[in-house]
Parts: structure tokens; C-alpha cells; sequence
């Protein structure tokens, strides 16, 4: 029987035949220290997401999954249509005491490591050096299939 | 010390992709709830536009019904376009094929809960 995607391919290629890869990161280091909401897609299909709220007594909750070909295929069309991967953040808001937001993919060929502030709202984007761009990335994070699905997934 | 929760959630959610742009949560729901009661549906919408990002996450109470969705509406027209429907979930990694044409849908989920 042969493997999906040939013989021979080791980890990082996924169904489709190319390396996919998504990482994205909010937060900040406050009066309850390090709040963040994490979610990665690796190219085997595992969703991994993390959320530390020190506000709640110090609650880390981790969740994983495995999405399918089809939801990584989503994602990566949504990326594609999204032209984020020809953005670069250089003239993005640098991250500050209010906090941090990355997005790393690597989409084939292609590698895109990201960093900012924390966008509160449409007018951070539309008063920024870079409104076009920032609001790409404002929207895509919110495309992405699943990672919305696994957020809001009630915790006991 | 740490206290770690197992859960097993039993979500059986289906991925519907090439979702007309324009088409409503009304219009996924007509066409998927004659399969099974459909516990949850959700229709990304690009924010700015309003209109679809092209694919709705459809969940229903069991297994069977999710499995018969998939078969009956994969590679059909809605809205006069094609639509590919397939789990949104696997039990374990791509690379493993057998995993990857498994047809249990059982979302695992680990709650840690660190006390200082």
C-alpha cells in the first residue's frame, strides 16, 4: 500500500505534498503575568492550543487535536487567497507593554515570521503605517477553520 | 502539583469546503439536516465583507449521521457550486494512513490545571 504523498516522505508533508505550518500568538506580560492564547497547526494535521490566564488562578489549559487533510487544505487555500505570505511586518506597530501578537507560516517554499502589537480594533489597523497589510493579518487569524472551533470549546 | 483532566468529547464535525461565497447558515442547514440533527453549524464569514470564506464546520450527535452526510454530499452542487465534505478531525497524525481513513471522530481533549 503506498503512503499518502509517496514513498519516502518523511514528517512535514502533508497530504497535499507540501510543508504547512502555522503558529500564532497573542499576549502579555502583566499585573497577572504572562496571559496568552497560543494555537499551532503542524503539518501532520496535529492542532495543538494553549491559553494561560493567571488571572484565574493560574490556569494553563492545553488542547490537541488532529484536523484532517481537508481542514489543512482550508486553511492553506484561505492563506493563499489572503496574500498574507507576501506581507512583511516591518512597518507593523512594534509589540508593547499592552502585548504581542506572531504569526509564523511556512507554506511550501515560503516562510513568513511575524510580529506586532496587540490590534484592539479596526482603527489601530486603519491609523498604522501599514493599514493594507495589518489588515490582512487582522482578518486571516480569524479565518483560520478549526482554531476559532478549538478556542471556544467550554472548559470544565 | 499538577491535576490533569481527560476529557473525551464526542463531536462528530464535518468540514464542508467551496461553500459558495453568498450562501447563508440557512442554506447549509437545509442541506445537511436531513442526515441528522445538526448540533451545531458554523459559517466563517469574512468579517469585512460579509461575505463566506468558502467552508462551514457542520456537527451532529453521532457518528452514522456524520459518516452519511459525507457520502451523500461530497462532490455535490450546493448553491450550483461543488462542494467537498469530509471529518474535521482524525484520531491521529496524517502520515499514518490508516489513522487518516480512520472513521472514529473522537476529539480528545487534556484541561491541566497547574495550582501554585
Amino acid at each position: 500500500m503506498a503512503a499518502v504523498g509517496g514513498a519516502g516522505n518523511g514528517a512535514g508533508e502533508e497530504a497535499g505534498g507540501a510543508e504547512f505550518y502555522l503558529r500564532y500568538y497573542v499576549g502579555h506580560k502583566g499585573k497577572f503575568g504572562h496571559e496568552f492564547l497560543e494555537f499551532e497547526f503542524r503539518p501532520d494535521g496535529k492542532l495543538r492550543y494553549a491559553n494561560n490566564s493567571n488571572y484565574k488562578n493560574d490556569t494553563m489549559i492545553r488542547k490537541e487535536v488532529f484536523v484532517s487533510p481537508s481542514v489543512l487544505r482550508e486553511a492553506r487555500r484561505i492563506i493563499q487567497d489572503s496574500e498574507i505570505m507576501k506581507e512583511d511586518d516591518s512597518n507593523w506597530p512594534e509589540p508593547d507593554r499592552v502585548g504581542r501578537q506572531e504569526l509564523e507560516i511556512v507554506m511550501g517554499n515560503e516562510h513568513i515570521s511575524f510580529t506586532t502589537s496587540k490590534i484592539g480594533s479596526l482603527v489601530d489597523v486603519q491609523t498604522s503605517k501599514d493599514p493594507e497589510g495589518l489588515r490582512i493579518f487582522y482578518y486571516l487569524v480569524q479565518s483560520i477553520p478549526c482554531a476559532k472551533l478549538i478556542c471556544n470549546i467550554p472548559d470544565l | 502539583g499538577k491535576l490533569c483532566y481527560l476529557v473525551a468529547i464526542e463531536g462528530w464535525i464535518i468540514i464542508v469546503s467551496g461553500v459558495k461565497e453568498d450562501a447563508e447558515e440557512s442554506d447549509l442547514y437545509d442541506a445537511f439536516a436531513e442526515f441528522g440533527e445538526v448540533k451545531d453549524l458554523h459559517l466563517n464569514l469574512e468579517r469585512r465583507t460579509g461575505y463566506g470564506k468558502g467552508y462551514a464546520l457542520v456537527e451532529y450527535g453521532c457518528f452514522e449521521e456524520a459518516q452519511t452526510a459525507i457520502r451523500s454530499m461530497n462532490g455535490t452542487q450546493l448553491l450550483t457550486k461543488t462542494i467537498h465534505v469530509d471529518w474535521a478531525f482524525n484520531r491521529g497524525p496524517i502520515q499514518n494512513v490508516t489513522s487518516a481513513r480512520c472513521e472514529l471522530n473522537v476529539c480528545i481533549f487534556v484541561l491541566a490545571i497547574a495550582l501554585s
